[in-house]
């Protein structure tokens, strides 16, 4: 099998080291070569943040090639199609619909882009944007975003059995959080089933 | 058993297997979670953040010389800062094994510039070992225990930001440890580098240099593949990952130890039709084997600087790929002081004074950016002080006091900062500084400094009295403000008093880090909880 490749990103704080920690691990342990990578040192200090997950029978560079993701992952809009490039022609396209207004934005002296999913669209047919609020009204606190795009990435990869997602997630996240990510995780996989009919 | 690890978690458990005993470092990214993995993981080595890189490596130097394996771990600018022991214990040689890992940084995610560290193993004429992934960590850091015994010679593993920060698998093995002998420590002919023992001992190390060319040619994580006999790339540590993938028809050569093993690439050379060199950063393979009269090109269509990439490489061949184009004119997203950051004010009243700052290496260098645009330099590890000296100095030639003040963090203070205030002091020149006191390393990651009152594994200790240091180094003028939005007015009119006067002075601004103080709380009320 050839390498598969998924970049998560989104802006410092949003949870996206931790699940690119639980989808690297389910993925090892369905029995892939993976190698994941991320620039750290910005992530608490609401700087970009792009964390890359390579895999498949063996794989060499961690870093992602331009053009050759299957799946870009944003928690925030902006973020997305900043690296809306990363993806092969007609990958997935998944975004959160969180506007997070960048220091240049906030100071005046750049506008936060209107259209972020029309821009999209001219890389990839695929782009499905996730209702947060609906989501947090579903499975109750924020937090539990990065946990819900993870339930959706798993209908991607089907061949990674439920169990080792719901494996990874239990024995990742604080217990006083597993009921809450693990109606995330349902959520999320039932959001992709809807937007991906098979 | 396998495992997912980071490459700095790998080179901590490389240690642990290879039964070494102590471990000592400064934060600086991307090598800080190789310490921060031995105080959580392997509590039986004794490991601590040191002050700075020097102290760490001269520890480790002297637990070397009990006969203990020691290794010591720093960013590659940390190198610069060591590199005054390191030039000699090149020399001294060691007893038990000396391991130094660098951490360099192509591409300056985090750093100042990109030096590569393969120039210093070169300068020092020692070993160094380049892994290109997690499990080359773990197996090389146990390696160059071995090597630094065989050859009597510290030993330098050079990783980089993308082998330390990317989680690769790694087998984990069994180990029993055993802590060797205390050696005696009275070789005085050996660690005594006056220059009547220093001569020989040049002579040696000129001498072990060759035995370790002969060496690597026998070292069997060179790796030679044979696939085409068109194409055939030298290349070294990670950017074989890119190579591999960039050019997957092509034959390769990868280097993991230097000095370089010349008879098996020339080897390698006579079998491929066209020769490349591919090497991120400065041409130390490419400058040997022109020296040894092989044909190749390299730097010629490879950059010298920043990281390489599948594209770089995929383009120097001419190949085209369907081009990609990031969407333009995107806002950018620099990161920021933290929201809560104390030490925001800080730098919104150096902006409003119009003073020029000069900064230094921490989060507070984010002090630069706007809105606050009030940080106007940054060298190295402690150069505001000496730097502030200096512009005062050249003030002082026009008969006036600049508005400057020098910016530093506490542990950067601790680090390298000392020095420069002892001379102010000394030599009366009326510097301003402050210090940024937020009780703990955070840009790196959170690490505890010497006034944080907790150690590398956070078990509590003692805590440094800033004040105290400062007052020591023969400071007259020192004042703590509790730094916030209710003491703008009173810190802004300490600045306003202290650029003024002719004298060296030091305003502490004192508050501790808004993201570290949940975590640092909740420790002291688990040790009052244990006390009770």
């Amino acid at each position: 099998m050839e390498s598969k490749s998924v970049v998560l990103c989104g802006v410092g704080g949003q949870g996206i080291i931790l699940a690119s920690e639980i989808i690297s691990e389910a993925l090892f342990r369905h029995g892939y070569d993976v190698k994941k990578n991320e620039i750290h040192g910005m992530s608490q200090r609401g700087g970009a943040v792009v964390s890359f997950i390579r895999f498949g029978d063996k794989v060499f560079s961690p870093v992602v090639k331009l053009g050759e993701a299957d799946i870009v992952i944003s928690f925030e809009q902006l973020e997305m199609l900043r690296n809306v490039h990363f993806l092969k022609k007609d990958g997935h396209a998944v975004t959160t619909d969180i506007k997070i207004d960048p220091v240049p934005v906030i100071l005046g002296s750049a506008e936060y882009p209107d259209d972020i999913p029309g821009k999209v669209k001219n890389f990839t047919k695929n782009l499905c944007v996730l209702d947060v609020e609906q989501a947090v009204r579903a499975v109750g606190n924020l937090k539990a975003i990065n946990v819900l795009v993870i339930g959706y990435l798993s209908h991607l990869l089907p061949e990674v059995k439920e169990k080792i997602w719901k494996d990874a997630i239990t024995e990742m996240v604080k217990p006083e959080f597993h009921e809450m990510n693990l109606k995330a995780f349902e959520l999320g996989k039932q959001l992709a089933c809807e937007f991906n009919p098979q | 058993m396998k495992e997912l690890m980071l490459g700095n978690e790998a080179i901590a458990r490389g240690a642990y297997e290879a039964n070494a005993w102590v471990a000592t470092g400064y934060p600086g990214t991307p090598s800080s979670e190789i310490i921060e993995t031995i105080g959580e993981k392997y509590p039986e080595i004794s490991s601590e953040w040191s002050v700075n890189e020097k102290v760490a490596l001269e520890i480790a130097i002297g637990s070397s010389i009990a006969g203990i394996r020691s290794l010591c771990t720093m960013k590659h600018v940390g190198l610069n800062v060591a590199a005054d022991p390191l030039m000699t214990v090149a020399y001294t040689g060691v007893e038990g094994g000396l391991v130094i890992v660098v951490a360099d940084d192509p591409g300056m995610h985090s750093s100042q510039n990109e030096q590569d560290t393969r120039n210093y193993a070169k300068f020092a004429k020692i070993p160094a070992l380049e892994p290109s992934d997690s499990g080359d960590a773990k197996e090389f850091t146990a390696l160059a225990f071995d090597i630094s015994e065989k050859f009597d010679t510290p030993v330098i593993i050079r990783t980089l930001t993308r082998v330390a920060h990317t989680k690769t698998a790694v087998e984990i093995k069994k180990v029993s440890r055993k802590l060797p002998p205390m050696a005696e420590g009275k070789n005085a002919k050996k660690y005594v580098m006056i220059p009547a023992n220093a001569r020989p001992r040049h002579t040696i190390v000129l001498e072990r240099y060759l035995k370790l060319r002969e060496y690597s040619e026998t070292f069997a994580h060179h790796q030679a593949e044979y696939r085409g006999t068109d194409i055939g790339i030298v290349t070294h540590g990670f950017v074989y990952n890119y190579v591999r993938e960039a050019l997957p028809d092509a034959s390769v050569f990868k280097v993991a130890m230097y000095p370089l093993p010349i008879k098996k690439i020339k080897e390698f050379a006579k079998k491929v039709k066209k020769l490349y060199v591919i090497e991120e950063l400065d041409p130390l393979i490419e400058e040997e084997l022109r020296a040894e009269g092989l044909q190749f090109t390299g730097k010629e269509i490879i950059p010298s600087e920043g990281e390489l990439s599948i594209d770089i490489i995929r383009k120097a061949f001419g190949i085209t790929d369907r081009e990609v184009k990031p969407h333009a004119g995107l806002p950018p997203r620099p990161p920021q002081l933290c929201k809560g950051c104390g030490h925001i004010q800080v730098f919104e009243v150096l902006r409003d004074l119009k003073c020029t700052v000069l900064g230094d290496i921490g989060c507070y260098t984010l002090g630069m950016l706007p809105p606050y645009n009030a940080m106007h330099t940054t060298v190295c590890m402690g150069a505001s002080v000496g730097n502030e000296i200096g512009f005062k100095k050249a003030s002082q030639l026009h008969q006036s006091i600049a508005n400057s003040v020098a910016v530093i963090g506490d542990s950067t203070f601790f680090h390298s900062g000392m020095t420069g205030l002892l001379n102010a002091v000394y030599n009366r020149t009326p510097i301003t500084l402050i210090i940024l006191d937020n009780r703990i390393t955070a840009m790196t990651g959170h690490q505890p400094s010497p006034n944080t009152g907790f150690d590398n594994a956070f078990r509590p200790n003692e805590r440094v009295d800033m004040e105290q240091v400062v007052k020591g180094l023969g400071i007259r003028r020192v004042r703590r403000i509790k730094i916030g939005p209710r003491t703008v007015d009173e810190f802004k009119n300490a600045v306003l008093e202290e650029t003024a006067v002719n004298e060296p002075s030091v305003i502490i601004a004192d508050e501790i880090c808004v993201i570290s103080e949940p975590k640092m709380r909740k420790l002291a009320e688990q040790i009052k909880q244990e006390h009770k």
